[in-house]
């Protein structure tokens, strides 16, 4: 039985190999997959999804670059020891100022499309300070 | 692949199988039954006798033949060949309709290695249920054959319904890789063997070889044309040539003798100047040259409509 | 041998038409390529001549560097077929369609065409005949399949099937490949589902091939750009233009890009598979309607 079950958007405009990337990323910071944990086999993605096998090796591959994964011949992918931890703690903090953070929003007469535009605008910001 | 053949046949081989299990069942008992009566009443000995009571003992012999005789006389069972030959045409037919040919032709076979195969079976399975045919009637025919020769049951003996039987196959095959719809060409090729077969009968077999003729009179015996395939027989002049009203001179001279018989009074005949008879025939020695001619002639053109069959399935697309 | 298919100027003409025509296109392993294109394109043609029911007319074609037709024996083992009917014996039990297929290829693995069966709760002593139609399907993938082909073509696979037999029949092809290293070829006029499946396409239309490629290059590579009516001539000399729509003061092209676009006048869109494909099959409409004005 596969630990994790992956999902697509096929709506989103997200290639199908990035958002598998996404998700296992989520797991891992989430602490769903912890170091040692393997990945789905290719069949088993591939069965559940109907998905070309070369995707998910392109998504595997990708995540084994960035480290957080490892091939290991004939036995499959697992996460690395060295993947980012999982936030814990940090994430109940963020969610609770996240959720406070929305209601002064509001307050203040923002409406969805503002919020979005807001949202957007510092994701892009933040992105590009943390490649700075 | 042998077994993919088979079992692709397999339905018209049984069928065909059960048709001549029921022939056999209609034949055989009373084939036996002649055979003991021929056997019996001693009448080979009086077949070649012209004396009356001989007569009268060949004719006993022959009130007995029954109905099956007259299905025989009929003429129907000619086309038993015909309808074994395309029967086993049938499964080639529907695979080239239904397209389970391109599934066959995409397996690891060739398709060399499959067209023989099947093309194989199908001659096989009709030369031997041809032959079941052949040698079911030249057996039952055997007692009627010594009286009247081979000739009147030509169809049925020896080896020509293999011929005929080919040539049905050869046929549908040939015009079912043309057309590809099974019905329609079963319905022609079975047409155009009946047309073949009333052509060679009618027409084309008293000439295979040039038949003989005799002219004789009243007092000489004429040839012997007993177990002859007499081609025509009619009351001529002294040169041969026949009369004018040779039908009319005939029904006048005509007699019922003694013991029902009907003949023809010769006096009368001589009267007319109608006492030598004309006969074109052709003799009983020449039988087996002809049944390897008619064969010959329709398994001729059997081969050459399968091995058609056979290059255009090669070919095809 | 890294090309599972090559044609070089592949054409086959029935009587006066040509049905496919001047096709140059080489397909490499371990692609699973979607052949489209409207019905009548070529795509039948074009797989039959692949696995060497149909001789060319003109040109060649090779499977793993083999003629299909000339070299049947050595390349009919390395290559499935599935016709677009789903052609098998309808007197046939399924396990007599196995039994076929065992007498029919000596690479067969039974073995894994039982399993096969048994997994998808298919009947052994089932006639044929009495199958749906996503059963029927199913049986004859398992055929294909089960000679150990490295090449599986696919003729309009799930035209015929209602969604969840189109589903359950792809998921078997993709494991199929994730298990085989199989490269597939399939063709279909319909285009939802191709490119979760599919990373290779080949566009026909009217016999003739308008594109050939990997997906993912054709995606990156193919943009909608929006912008003046009078610099449009400028733009359609850069980049190979596919379609264009020109309304008073605006023109909209549909190009694969050369390069970049840097123009601040021009808005740069991407395009989903979808749309560059139909860009492509309307073209030749475009195209056709030229050559009858001009």
């Amino acid at each position: 039985m596969a630990l994790i079950e992956f999902h697509l958007d096929s709506r989103s405009g997200v290639p199908t190999y990035l958002q598998l990337v996404h998700q296992v990323r989520h797991a891992v910071q989430l602490g769903i997959l912890r170091p040692g944990d393997q990945l789905p086999t290719v069949k088993e993605v591939v069965t559940s999804l109907t998905i070309n096998p070369n995707t998910v090796l392109k998504a595997y591959g990708a995540l084994e670059s960035e480290g957080i994964v490892e091939g290991r011949r004939g036995q499959g992918t697992f996460v690395t020891s060295s993947a980012p931890s999982p936030l814990g703690d940090d994430v109940g903090k963020l969610r609770r100022s996240l959720r406070n953070w929305f209601g002064q929003a509001r307050a203040a007469g923002l409406d969805e499309q503002a919020i979005e535009a807001l949202l957007s605008e510092q994701r892009g910001s933040a992105k590009a300070r943390k490649v700075a | 692949m042998i077994w993919l053949g088979w079992r692709l046949q397999r339905t018209e081989t049984i069928v065909t199988a059960a048709l001549l299990a029921l022939l056999a069942v209609a034949f055989v008992p009373e084939g036996i039954h002649l055979a003991n009566l021929f056997d019996q009443q001693h009448v080979a000995r009086c077949i070649n006798s012209q004396t009356q009571a001989c007569s009268f003992v060949v004719g006993n012999f022959t009130a007995n033949a029954g109905s099956l005789q007259a299905l025989f006389d009929g003429g129907w069972f000619n086309l038993i060949p015909g309808l074994i030959g395309v029967a086993l045409a049938v499964p080639v037919l529907l695979e080239l309709e239904n397209g389970t040919v391109r599934l066959a032709w995409t397996q690891s076979v060739t398709r060399r290695r499959w067209v023989t195969t099947k093309l194989g079976l199908a001659v096989g399975t009709v030369l031997l249920a041809a032959a079941g045919f052949s040698l079911l009637f030249t057996w039952y025919q055997r007692p009627f054959d010594q009286i009247y020769g081979r000739w009147d049951k030509f169809d049925f003996d020896w080896i020509v319904p293999l011929g005929y039987a080919l040539f049905a196959l050869g046929l549908a095959l040939a015009i079912g890789v043309l057309l590809r719809r099974s019905a329609l060409t079963l319905v022609i090729a079975f047409a155009i063997y009946v047309a073949g077969r009333l052509f060679v009968e009618s027409w084309l077999r008293k000439r295979f070889i040039a038949p003989l003729s005799s002219t004789w009179g009243p007092h000489s015996a004429g040839p012997n044309l007993s177990k002859a395939w007499v081609i025509s027989q009619t009351p001529s002049d002294r040169a041969g040539r026949p009369l004018p009203d040779g039908a009319s001179v005939f029904q006048e001279c005509a007699r019922t003798g003694v013991h029902g018989f009907k003949g023809v009074s010769q006096s009368c005949l001589a009267r007319h100047g109608a006492d030598f008879t004309h006969a074109v025939y052709q003799p009983a020695s020449r039988f087996w040259e002809f049944q390897g001619i008619d064969t010959a002639l329709f398994g001729g053109a059997a081969l050459l409509l399968i091995a058609f069959a056979a290059w255009r399935l090669l070919a095809s697309d | 041998m890294s090309v599972a298919l090559e044609t070089r100027g592949l054409g086959r003409r029935y009587a006066s038409q040509w049905a496919l025509q001047g096709c140059t296109l080489e397909i490499p392993r371990g692609t699973v390529t979607a052949l489209v294109g409207p019905n009548g394109a070529g795509k039948t043609t074009l797989l039959r001549l692949a696995v060497g029911l149909t001789r060319p007319s003109a040109g060649s074609v090779r499977v793993f560097g083999l003629d299909p037709r000339a070299q049947a024996a050595e390349a009919l083992p390395r290559v499935g077929f599935l016709a677009q009917e789903h052609p098998l014996y309808g007197g046939f039990t399924v396990e007599e369609m196995l039994r076929f297929g065992r007498e029919l290829n000596p690479s067969w693995d039974d073995d894994s065409a039982r399993d096969r069966i048994a997994a998808l709760d298919l009947p052994l002593k089932k006639k044929v005949r009495s199958l749906s139609g996503g059963q029927r399907a199913q049986v004859a993938l398992t055929l294909a399949l089960a000679k150990r082909p490295e090449l599986l073509l696919l003729d309009e696979p799930v035209a015929s099937l209602d969604p969840l037999a189109r589903r359950e029949f792809m998921q078997s092809v993709v494991e199929a490949v994730a298990e085989h290293e199989l490269t597939v070829v399939l063709s279909s006029h319909i285009l939802a589902d191709l490119e979760r499946v599919c990373d290779h396409l080949v566009i026909l239309a009217h016999g003739r091939t308008q594109l050939v490629g990997s997906i993912e290059e054709i995606v990156a590579s193919h943009r909608l750009l929006t912008g003046p009516r009078d610099e449009a001539e400028d733009v359609s000399q850069m980049h190979e233009v596919v379609r264009e729509s020109h309304a008073e003061r605006q023109t909209t092209l549909l190009v694969r890009a050369n390069g970049h676009v840097y123009d601040s006048h021009w808005s740069v869109h991407e395009l989903d598979l979808e749309e560059i494909v139909l860009a492509y099959l309307g073209q030749d409409a475009a195209v056709r309607r030229e050559a009858v004005l001009s």
